[in-house]
C-alpha cells in the first residue's frame, strides 16, 4: 500500500513538473498571443466607458458584458440549447404522471427543520448573485444554479410528494422556464420594437445607444451602473435556469409508479 | 393581515442575510435586495412559520441571543476542553455508546435546536431522532450512564431550558 501511494505521489509531481517544462519551452504556444491582447484591452477599455457610450455596455463586469452584450446572440442560443436539453429530458419521460401519497417521507425532522430555515437564505443569496451579475463575478446562470440547489434539497429532504404539494409541479416549472426565455427574447428586441414604434433606427440585441441609433436602455439605477439589457438578461436567465434545472432534477427523481405507464406505452397518454 | 408579523420576521431574516452575504452598502444593492427579499418572503413564510407570531415573542428572540452567547462562550469551550484533554492524554479513556436522550419541547424548531447544539459540541453526536417517542439517539464518546433521564441531565438539560424558552 505504501509503495502504491508513493508511486501516485511521484507521478502527480512528475506531471506538474513536465507540464511546467513544456509550457516554459513554449510547447503549448505563447499563452496569450500578442494579436489577441489588443482585443482584450479593447474590451476592458469599452466595457464601462461613459465617454464612449456607443461602444460601451456600461457594466463593470467584463465577462457578463461580453457574454450578454458583445456576443449576446451567441449566449441566446446557448441558453436555448439548455432549454432544448431540458425539453429533451422531459420528452424522454413523456406521459409520466405526478402522483401524490406514494409514501415518500424524506429525511429526519432535524434535517427538515434545518432545511426550512435555509429556504429564504439560499434563494436570496442566488438572487443577489443574479442581481449583481453586471457588477461582480456571477450572473443569471450562476444565481439560478445557486437557487436550484435549494430545490434539489427540498426534493431530497422532504420527498417529491412535498415538492408537488407545495406547487413545484412540472407544468408550473416549465411555465416559469418559458416565461424566463420569453423575457430574454423580449429584452433582446425591446429597443428594436421601441424603434419601430417611434420611427427611429434600432438594432436587435441593442443595449446602449449605438451608432445610428439614439435609443438606449437605462444605464444607471440609483447610485450604480445598471448595464441596461445585462441586468434584465441576468434576472430572466436566473428564473429560466432555476426552473429548468429543478424540472430536470424532478424528472430524474421520479418514482417507478410515475414513469411505469409512460415507459410501458411509450406514447403520451392522458 | 393577522400574520403580518410572520412575514415581517421572515423578511428581516432574509434581508439581513442578503445585506451580509452581498456586503451591500449602495442604494442599488439595498433597493434591489429589498425587492428580492420581499418576493422570497411571500414564498417562504408559509413554509417556515406555522403559528401566528406576537409582539411578545421579542422576548424569545432575546433568549436566542442570550443562548448564542452562552453556547459559544461556555458550552462549546467546556466541550472542547474536555475533548482536547482526552485526545492529548497518554492513556485515552473513552466509553463510546449510543444513549437515549428524551426531550420535552413541543416544536420541531426547539427539537432541532437541541439536536444541533448536541451535535455541534464535540463528544456528542445525534444520530437519529424518534419524533413519536420524543427521543434523540446520541452517540456519546464518554458515556457515564445509559439511563435516558440521567443522560439528558449530562448532555442536553441546559440546551433544552433555552430551547423551551426560545421556541417552546
Amino acid at each position: 500500500m505504501k509503495a502504491r501511494e508513493l508511486l501516485i505521489a511521484i507521478s502527480i509531481a512528475l506531471m506538474v513538473l513536465l507540464l511546467a517544462y513544456v509550457i516554459e519551452l513554449g510547447g503549448l504556444g505563447p499563452l496569450a498571443p500578442y494579436a489577441l491582447r489588443d482585443i482584450a484591452r479593447a474590451y476592458l477599455e469599452y466595457v464601462y466607458n461613459p465617454w464612449n457610450v456607443t461602444a460601451s455596455s456600461m457594466a463593470l463586469e467584463a465577462v457578463t458584458a461580453i457574454v450578454w452584450d458583445y456576443r449576446g446572440l451567441d449566449t441566446y442560443f446557448e441558453t436555448s440549447v439548455l432549454f432544448v436539453a431540458i425539453v429533451g429530458v422531459a420528452t424522454l419521460y413523456r406521459g409520466y404522471r405526478e402522483l401524490r401519497g406514494l409514501g415518500g417521507v424524506g429525511l429526519s425532522e432535524i434535517v427538515k427543520t434545518s432545511t426550512r430555515v435555509l429556504i429564504p437564505l439560499i434563494l436570496v443569496a442566488g438572487a443577489s448573485i443574479a442581481i449583481h451579475g453586471h457588477l461582480t463575478p456571477g450572473g443569471g446562470f450562476q444565481g439560478g444554479s445557486f437557487m436550484a440547489v435549494l430545490m434539489v434539497l427540498l426534493v431530497v429532504v422532504f420527498s417529491l410528494d412535498y415538492a408537488f404539494e407545495k406547487g413545484l409541479t412540472s407544468s408550473r416549472l416549465l411555465a416559469i422556464r418559458s416565461a424566463g426565455l420569453v423575457g430574454i427574447l423580449l429584452t433582446s428586441v425591446a429597443l428594436l420594437i421601441a424603434g419601430v414604434v417611434a420611427g427611429a433606427g434600432a438594432y436587435v440585441f441593442q443595449n446602449m445607444a449605438r451608432e445610428g441609433s439614439d435609443l438606449s436602455m437605462p444605464s444607471w439605477f440609483l447610485d450604480r451602473p445598471l448595464g441596461g439589457t445585462l441586468f434584465l438578461f441576468n434576472v430572466f436567465e436566473s428564473l429560466a435556469v432555476v426552473s429548468g434545472l429543478t424540472l430536470t432534477f424532478i424528472v430524474l427523481a421520479l418514482r417507478k409508479e410515475e414513469v411505469d405507464q409512460a415507459l410501458a406505452t411509450g406514447e403520451w397518454c392522458e | 393581515m393577522s400574520r403580518l408579523l410572520n412575514y415581517l420576521t421572515v423578511f428581516a431574516l432574509t434581508y439581513s442575510f442578503y445585506v451580509v452575504f452581498t456586503g451591500a452598502s449602495t442604494s442599488f444593492s439595498l433597493a434591489l435586495g429589498a425587492l428580492a427579499s420581499a418576493a422570497i418572503t411571500v414564498f417562504a413564510t408559509p413554509l417556515l412559520i406555522s403559528r401566528e407570531l406576537r409582539l411578545a415573542d421579542v422576548v424569545r428572540a432575546a433568549y436566542l441571543v442570550a443562548y448564542y452567547m452562552y453556547y459559544m462562550a461556555v458550552a462549546e469551550v467546556e466541550a472542547h476542553v474536555g475533548i482536547t484533554r482526552t485526545v492529548l492524554s497518554r492513556r485515552i479513556r473513552i466509553s463510546p455508546a449510543i444513549v437515549e436522550v428524551p426531550y420535552y419541547v413541543r416544536t420541531s424548531f426547539g427539537m432541532t435546536l437541541i439536536a444541533g447544539s448536541i451535535t455541534n459540541t464535540p463528544g456528542t453526536v445525534v444520530v437519529q431522532v424518534d419524533t413519536a417517542g420524543r427521543v434523540l439517539y446520541v452517540h456519546w464518546l464518554k458515556a457515564v450512564t445509559y439511563r435516558p433521564e440521567e443522560a439528558r441531565r449530562y448532555i442536553s438539560e441546559k440546551f433544552e431550558e433555552f430551547a423551551a424558552k426560545i421556541f417552546g
